[in-house]
């Protein structure tokens, strides 16, 4: 019913500015995978242990393809080259080589949890404040406990308890089953909150003379989630999803930290930050290895909020109205 | 009450609505310590009949049941007690399918015209509500009968794919009689429609629902606290005072020699800007 209406000059810029730097950062990403790969299986220690970055490469051609140098494409010197653009870490890895995957590896997280966060929080939230009384109660009150319990603890019984399973699952390999975790840990927290502002949303919404006018009429329950409750449910559930994902890429970095999630040669931009906080932290700052990551996590991250506020405009007929008033 | 009754029996053959003794018991939630159970009584004891074509005004002070009255007829609150027939229908016993089918005869329009109306649909999705709610005809018949109302009520058919916002409360407060007027209800219940909109607007929205009562043959129970617009519009008025009837009289003889004390106050508070001798309150004033 509500088409998506990108109108007004005003709105149209973040969106466009958000989704090409998203697009950016996502094309870069996926084009330096392959190299990425590649650079992971061959690099070794190669004598550029935290090099700071140059536009030069440190380390010898022959040690990035592995092969017969002479025949190198242009594609693979550019690669090459970029090898030291954002310099490189404590065991000389091309920290350039690392952001890119790890950029996916966060975006990923961050937008399971957010869409964990959505269909469990809005269905939880919408059927307590739906059904009232002591459904209603119940339910809140398990969100209540869930939202009592030390965060770190139950995060470490779930590993204790879910690690042998799921590894069984996924066929002995740990690190599905470290992702599987993870994703439950940051899911299963980010819900709740989600699952109270639907919650509130919903009540708010059922005291509307509009939702009265429908049930007056003689609709029914699921006529009225369709048409009334849904529709006007998504900009609040988009807006706090937008904010669910760098909490959750934040608490990936954490987690990590605690040996759940993405494991060590697997980076991820929380990663990254966190152990060049450490570099940091010596007497010369090697100032690259936070400030590249924290950098592409900053620009994902603002992209994403531009397009989480213009997705909400879009589904917001009186956002023109907005837009000039503002 | 001997009175009121007999004023309010009518023909009986011409009875849309029949309301005995209709009650709305809260309990009172104090600060009783000793958990006495106080109710408060909301409508308390509430009797009338609305004869098919004919409008009955109801009007008193915020707070007095107006508002839980008519949500009582749709069975929007259900009633503590007492008995509702429309159309020779019992409503309080009917359920499901019986009470949908009532539901469609028997339609409201609000107070608020911005709230009541979804602000993410369409006009032609809001009119067409009840129509699709209540199943009655498909696309295209139901895309007719939108045009119709909406042209009805002084509106375009080409504002179907217009949002409420994009017009004035006045336009809005027509939007939502359109809505109720689409599948065709015996029964308006009009719950103060013109007292959020402007002097200028009111006498508009007024005369339509004149218009359209004469042309459709609708009966109307018409809920307000101002009593000039209730007199604009009613055949009879009923007076409402914490949760009861005080007086039912029709337009001509409430106006002119009000019976009840409280009716009586409530004609007195009415401000005197018209300087119709037929309309003074001077007299009135003097003897509350």
């Amino acid at each position: 019913m509500n088409r998506l209406r990108f109108t007004r000059s005003r709105q149209k810029a973040p969106v466009i500015v958000g989704g090409l730097l998203l697009f950016g950062l996502l094309a870069v990403s996926l084009g330096t995978l392959e190299h990425a790969i590649q650079w992971h299986n061959v690099q070794t220690l190669t004598g550029a242990i935290r090099h700071e970055p140059s536009l030069e490469p440190v380390v010898p051609l022959t040690a990035f393809v592995s092969g017969d140098v002479g025949h190198a494409s242009t594609v693979t010197k550019l690669a090459h080259r970029a090898t030291s653009w954002f310099g490189h870490d404590d065991l000389g890895r091309s920290l350039f080589y690392r952001v890119w995957p790890g950029l996916l590896v966060s975006l990923a997280i961050g937008l399971a949890a957010a869409f964990i966060a959505a269909v469990v929080g809005t269905t939880w939230g919408a059927t307590a404040a739906i059904f009232g009384g002591r459904v209603d109660r119940a339910m809140m009150r398990v969100v209540d406990v869930l939202y009592g319990l030390p965060y770190i603890l139950m995060v470490i019984l779930l590993k204790i308890a879910l690690t042998e399973p799921l590894a069984k699952l996924f066929g002995g390999r740990t690190v599905g089953a470290d992702l599987a975790i993870l994703l439950v840990a940051i899911g299963g927290v980010s819900w709740l909150t989600m699952a109270r502002v639907v919650r509130g949303q919903v009540l708010a919404l059922k005291q509307q003379p509009y939702v009265e006018a429908a049930r007056a009429t003689g609709a029914s329950t699921y006529y009225l989630l369709r048409h009334h409750l849904l529709p006007n449910l998504v900009g609040p559930v988009l807006t706090y999803a937008t904010l669910v994902i760098p909490q959750a890429i934040l608490q990936e970095s954490f987690l990590s930290f605690l040996g759940i999630g993405v494991q060590a040669p697997t980076p991820s931009l929380g990663r990254l930050a966190a152990d060049g906080i450490e570099a940091v932290n010596t007497f010369v700052g090697f100032w690259w290895l936070i400030v590249f990551p924290c950098l592409v996590l900053v620009i994902a991250l603002v992209s994403l909020n531009f397009i989480g506020d213009a997705l909400r405009d879009a589904f917001d007929p009186k956002s023109n109205q907005a837009a000039l008033l503002s | 009450m001997n009175t009121t009754e007999k004023e309010i029996a009518g023909d009986d053959a011409r009875v849309l609505l029949r309301v005995r003794d209709l009650h709305k018991h809260y309990p009172a939630r104090g600060l009783s310590l000793r958990g006495s159970r106080e109710t408060v009584r909301a409508v308390d004891g509430v009797t009338f009949d609305i004869a098919q074509g004919e409008t009955l005004g109801l009007v008193g002070e915020s707070g007095c049941g107006k508002t839980t009255l008519s949500r009582m007829l749709l069975r929007l609150i259900e009633p503590t007690d007492g008995q509702v027939y429309f159309e020779g229908h019992d409503v309080l016993a009917a359920s499901g399918e019986q009470l949908r089918a009532l539901r469609q005869r028997m339609q409201l329009v609000f107070q608020d015209p911005t709230g009541s109306l979804n602000p993410r649909m369409r006009v032609g999705a809001i009119v067409a509500e009840p129509l699709v709610v209540h199943g009655l005809g498909d696309r295209p018949q139901r895309q007719r009968r939108v045009e119709e109302v909406l042209e009805r009520v002084g509106l375009s058919g080409s504002d179907c794919d217009r949002y409420p916002h994009e017009f004035s409360g006045g336009q809005r407060q027509r939007i939502g009689i359109a809505r109720a007027l689409a599948p065709k209800p015996a029964l308006l219940i009009c719950d103060e429609p013109v007292s959020a909109l402007d002097v200028s607007i009111q006498s508009q929205i007024l005369n339509l629902l004149s218009d359209l009562k004469t042309a459709l043959g609708l009966s109307m129970l018409f809920i307000a606290h101002d009593l000039a617009v209730v007199r604009h519009v009613s055949d009879r008025v009923a007076v409402m005072h914490a949760g009861r009837l005080v007086e039912v009289a029709s337009v001509a003889a409430l106006f002119a020699s009000p019976s009840h004390p409280y009716t009586k106050t409530l004609l007195a508070a009415v401000p005197n800007l018209i300087s119709e001798p037929d309309r003074s309150l001077v007299g009135d004033r003097a003897n509350a």
